[in-house]
């Protein structure tokens, strides 16, 4: 009966002012529209190719360099652009990033080639940073490697790949980006509808009450929670418009995860919540520390950090990282060492960490027979 | 008026007690997000790998190195670890390289296998550059830095442009919600202070404050860096601030909750921050990003950091640009600003 009157309570709270509330929403959904924009279509990279040779052998080489495709997005990793002018300032070029790189083969080059007199291309490129130069690098060796297994007979290097089913990086986001929403959204409730008891000073009702608080606690955790599932309900709508792939089919089997994680976070946010003085700090506090962590344990990508790193170790030991891999060993097919040892961890952490919670919270909210 | 812009300035600076929390996080959170780059890119652009195969073949994997010397590869013999067999060795018979190459991915994610894929091909190529270098072709760089700048160097610069965009949004807006929150707008009115002093003196407060919490984020990125603050890095913090600030105080005039102007703050900075090339140039992103990248006054701060710290390309756009848009910004503010002031009614004010 009390467990009801504090959920209508609950309730009434929230429907006075979902302002705040809405910031729950906001952030992580900001989030998934901005990466999946960056990140969601990758196009080829534009470059240029000056064919001062005019051969078969260049021709084909340059075939090979523009044919090689990329797993990520299924799009060539580069397109040609013609070059303008008739004497350009290359590097100017690049520096206006009108292209990433320039290919310059030189005469004599199929000459090079059929004589056995090392052939050499030029290649001017905007190596901004050591990833992208990477990628201009490798994506090149890609054509020349594809050139040598065609036209060269003294290549014979046969290469398999094996690897399970692929999926998209984007889809990846979208499945780190509705767990950020879940854990954003039932601790930002939590804070909003505490800070309420706080301002209007109804907290003195609870510890002058001979009732024990669990049935605020649990009123207050169950909406929170129901907050935290609508938030990724919402979240997991937009990745399906923004990305193709429909999450709401996996949704029976990553409740469960998702509830867990939920209840890890709502219990610190009652942690938070009994020493924070300021609803906007330590909301803002919640919402970035959510997004750090959802950083360093793998919310934007699949790579298992090392548990000797100091963001390692701090991604094993909270639950994002066991509940993401439940997540996405449901939803993409991610291989799993055990499955069964994630359930475990992530369920065991959620139940430590709410009746810790509980325990604080009994602590610093109810004195019965005090003054 | 120099002792009335000293007031106006000192209470401004004063009112920062009233929201502490919010510039401790404008404070620290670029900082965290350093280390938390700088952490995870500790290994540059190095994969893992386990290699089952020849001494000579696990020699070229692990001595695969970016022209700048950084390893593609790195040995780390773990349980389900990405692996490269040599199922077959590479060897050279009679001028005909040879060989079965297995690369076993276990990652869903096509990114991975990408780059998995690229690394061992770059492998290959080089094999037969040292193999059979007659044949081989060989690729002559000229690149536009002379070095390329290392993965965590450019996020490290790069977060200062968000350091720049957040704060001058943050701190721009608080000093008018603050006047909101303690009904001071109404008091404006009534000033003899014309309002374009008073915004002038605002402005110039979340300058002041923006430049303190830019230093506080440039000695600790030096201190990891282990490399001195270049003195160029003032024309960044200014133009960023001219930039920054106007909006941030607009967004403080038209919104008046705390939170609200918070959270505008920050998705406004890391969306900005995001399309303005924050994570690199727009090559091989979709076309609309192009298009954003492209007309954003972000990216010419972050082209101009490259040039400070890595001797990147410069043209006096990249400081005109964002100058031009931030004053054109302030003119917008001030206006803006002005009507408020016109419109605000007195009634109740002296009650």
């Amino acid at each position: 009966m009390l467990a009801l009157k504090e959920i209508k309570k609950t309730a009434l709270l929230f429907l006075a002012d979902p302002k705040p509330i809405a910031a729950g929403i906001i952030a992580p959904t900001a989030i998934l529209i901005i990466f999946c924009l960056i990140f969601g279509s990758f196009t080829s990279i534009t470059i240029g190719i000056i064919d001062n040779d005019q051969s078969q052998m260049s021709g084909r080489l340059e075939e090979e360099i523009l044919s090689q495709v990329s797993p990520l997005g299924n799009v060539p990793y580069f397109k040609k652009k013609e070059i303008p002018g008739d004497e350009p300032d290359i590097l100017e070029l690049i520096k206006s990033g009108e292209f990433s790189a320039v290919i310059e083969i030189p005469g004599g080059f199929s000459k090079d080639v059929a004589r056995g007199t090392y052939p050499v291309i030029k290649y001017y490129l905007n190596n901004f940073n050591s990833d992208f130069g990477k990628n201009l690098r490798l994506y090149l060796q890609e054509g020349i490697v594809s050139y040598y297994s065609q036209y060269y007979r003294q290549y014979r290097i046969s290469v398999t790949e094996k690897h399970p089913a692929q999926v998209q990086w984007v889809e990846i986001i979208a499945s780190g980006s509705f767990f950020l929403a879940t854990i954003i959204g039932g601790m930002f409730l939590y804070l909003y509808l505490f800070f309420k008891e706080k301002d209007y000073n109804t907290l003195l009702f609870y510890k002058l009450s001979p009732k024990s608080p669990f049935s605020s606690f649990a009123a207050r955790i169950g909406a929170c929670w129901l907050f935290s599932i609508v938030t990724a309900v919402i979240n997991i709508a937009l990745a399906w418009l923004l990305t193709g792939k429909n999450f709401f089919v996996f949704f029976d089997r990553i409740l469960p995860v998702l509830s867990a994680a939920s209840l890890y976070y709502i219990a610190l946010a009652v942690i938070v919540s009994l020493f924070a003085k300021n609803f906007y700090a330590s909301a803002m506090a919640v919402m970035f520390g959510a997004i750090l962590s959802w950083f360093i344990s793998g919310g934007m990508s699949t790579v298992q950090v090392e548990i000797t790193s100091v963001t390692g170790f701090i991604a094993h030991i909270l639950p994002n990282m066991y509940a993401l891999n439940l997540i996405r060993y449901y939803t993409l097919d991610l291989p799993l060492k055990s499955v069964t040892s994630n359930i475990l961890v992530l369920t065991g952490m959620a139940v430590v960490f709410s009746t810790i919670s509980f325990i604080v919270l009994n602590y610093k909210t109810w004195y019965p027979g005090k003054k | 008026m120099i002792k009335r812009y000293c007031i106006l300035i000192k209470k401004e600076i004063l009112s920062t007690t009233a929201t502490l929390s919010f510039h401790i996080i404008a404070l620290i959170s670029p900082v965290l997000f350093l280390f938390v780059f700088t952490s995870n890119l500790k290994n540059d652009i190095s994969f893992p790998v386990r290699i089952n195969g020849s001494r000579e073949f696990q020699t070229h994997v692990l001595s695969f190195t970016s022209p700048g010397g950084s390893s593609y590869f790195h040995y780390l013999d773990e349980e389900n670890m990405i692996t490269i067999t040599e199922n077959r060795n590479i060897t050279l018979n009679n001028g005909v390289l040879t060989g079965d190459i297995l690369l076993e991915v276990n990652s869903i994610d096509a990114n991975i296998t990408k780059n998995y894929r690229n690394r061992l091909t770059g492998v290959l190529s080089r094999i037969v550059s040292s193999s059979i270098p007659e044949i081989a072709i060989t690729v002559e760089e000229i690149p536009v830095y002379s070095r390329d700048p290392p993965w965590s160097a450019f996020f490290g610069s790069s977060i200062f442009i968000f350091a720049i965009i957040f704060s001058g949004f943050l701190f721009g807006s608080f000093s008018f919600t603050e006047e909101w929150d303690n009904h001071m707008i109404t008091l404006f009115k009534l000033s003899p202070v014309a309002p374009a002093h008073v915004i002038l003196a605002k402005f110039l407060s979340v300058f002041i404050k923006v430049q303190i919490s830019l230093l506080f984020y440039l000695s600790i990125s030096a201190a990891i860096a282990k490399t001195p603050i270049p003195p160029k890095i003032i024309i960044l913090m200014v133009t960023g601030s001219v930039l920054a600030i106007p909006p941030g105080m607009l967004v403080g005039v038209i919104l008046k909750n705390k939170l609200v102007t918070f959270l505008v703050s920050l998705i406004a900075s890391i969306t900005l921050w995001a399309f303005g090339g924050g994570f690199g140039t727009a090559g091989g992103m979709a076309p609309l990003v192009q298009t954003l990248m492209s007309i954003n006054p972000v990216s010419s701060l972050v082209k101009l950091v490259l040039h400070i710290n890595f001797s990147g390309p410069f043209e006096p756009f990249l400081v005109f640009y964002p100058l031009i848009l931030g004053v054109i910004l302030f003119l917008i503010l001030f206006e803006r600003y002005r009507d408020l002031i016109k419109n605000t009614k007195y009634r109740g004010l002296l009650w």
